[in-house]
């Protein structure tokens, strides 16, 4: 494409530097707002989110959490894990991002995040955060459209959509606060689509 | 480390930390303003294609992922997609207009508009000459070369140039007559 430019462009070609610095400034402040994406490899995403964990070495994350997270290639984490060893046995299974919440610990850049974040895995751009309420748009929230829009905060399941984005609340593993009991959410990904598994776990704590 | 990774590295730390978008605005920002203007032929709207281009760039940035595309063709392609919008919003306004009885221009500020309508339209019927028709146009009217100048430039003879020229017009009045912008 360059060389359907002549070699030397006509002054009116070249940006005037008032516009470049104005729209220069414009953008800044939109960039301020978007949150970091993190790209990673996934076809199989485990989802989890209010685990309230508070033992030194996640020993408390039930073993039937661990069992129905087998399999996926990546395990996202929506909040409220209360101690951060919950992501150190997530970490056993697979990569682990995870947003936090006002009671976890500090954000360490790495496997916990100050949300709202956003994952590209391959076609499927996913935004998470600790919560998403009812009168906010996705799109809002993570500054661009997303496929998918994780949270949690609420301990009840959900799968519901607005507009092109699949929200998904795969509940409380720990501390159900519906009918549904214990639950975590698994999501096959395949090209921009995705299919969401809400797994019911048993009721115990291991 | 190759021009294309060391881009790549500069989009991966804008996606990582979309403060850093500025990297890539600065670096690409001159060649999508010529590229609109380019094909658009007036300021404003090359201006008015350029900002949006790169608010659009800004926030599908997430969705980007380097497949050996340079990032700035993935530019060129949202702000090739608006140019398309805006020739199209032209020629239906052109059609709009010559299907509309016009009632004088009122004053010199709306003949001036009138004129940079027309330099834009004729832009942009320029634009889609081949482009030989489309290089002896520019030389001749834009530049204001001479038919010996241009020979000279084009490493023709004065005779093939008058014929191109012919060609060109003849193409650009045919252009001119379907109404079509539609490349």
């Amino acid at each position: 494409m360059p060389d359907q430019f002549p070699m030397e462009l006509p002054v009116e070609a070249v940006p005037r530097p008032a516009f470049v610095e104005s729209l220069g400034h414009e953008l800044a402040v939109a960039a301020a707002t978007l949150p970091p994406t993190i790209g990673v490899t996934a076809q199989r995403v485990g989802v989890l989110a209010d685990t309230h964990c508070v033992s030194a070495d996640g020993a408390d994350l039930p073993d039937s959490v661990l069992e129905a997270l087998d399999g996926c290639d990546l395990i996202l984490h929506c909040g409220d894990l209360s101690a951060g060893a919950v992501l150190d046995r997530l970490s056993t299974l697979a990569p682990v991002l995870s947003v936090r919440s006002r009671i976890d610990p500090p954000a360490d850049g790495v496997r916990l995040h100050d949300g709202p974040l956003l994952v590209r895995a391959g076609h499927t751009l996913i935004g998470m955060s600790a919560d998403i309420p009812d009168d906010i748009d996705p799109a809002d929230l993570f500054g661009t459209d997303v496929d998918l829009a994780l949270s949690g905060t609420s301990h009840v399941p959900r799968v519901g959509r607005t507009g092109s984005t699949l929200l998904v609340n795969p509940g409380s593993p720990t501390i159900p606060l519906s009918d549904s009991g214990p639950t975590i959410a698994v999501i096959d990904l395949d090209g921009r689509r995705s299919t969401v598994h809400i797994v019911h776990l048993p009721r115990s704590r291991s | 480390m190759s021009e294309c990774e060391s881009e790549a590295a500069v989009v991966a730390a804008a996606q990582s930390d979309p403060n850093r978008f500025g990297d890539l605005y600065s670096s690409h920002v001159g060649f999508i303003h010529a590229l609109a203007w380019g094909r658009l032929g007036d300021r404003a709207a090359a201006e008015d294609v350029t900002a949006e281009t790169f608010r659009r760039a800004l926030r599908a940035l997430p969705r980007y992922e380097p497949r050996g595309v340079p990032f700035r063709a993935w530019l060129c392609r949202i702000c090739i997609n608006l140019i398309n919008d805006e020739l199209s919003r032209r020629q239906n306004a052109l059609r709009f207009s010559s299907a509309m009885p016009m009632d004088p221009p009122l004053d010199a500020a709306s003949d001036e508009m009138a004129e940079a309508e027309t330099r834009a339209m004729v832009h942009a019927l320029i634009d889609q000459l081949p482009p030989d028709h489309r290089e002896v146009i520019m030389l001749r009217f834009a530049e204001d070369l001479s038919v010996a100048d241009v020979a000279v430039r084009l490493g023709r003879s004065p005779d093939a140039v008058k014929q191109l020229q012919r060609r060109a017009l003849a193409g650009l009045r045919s252009l001119a007559t379907q109404g079509g912008t539609d490349a």
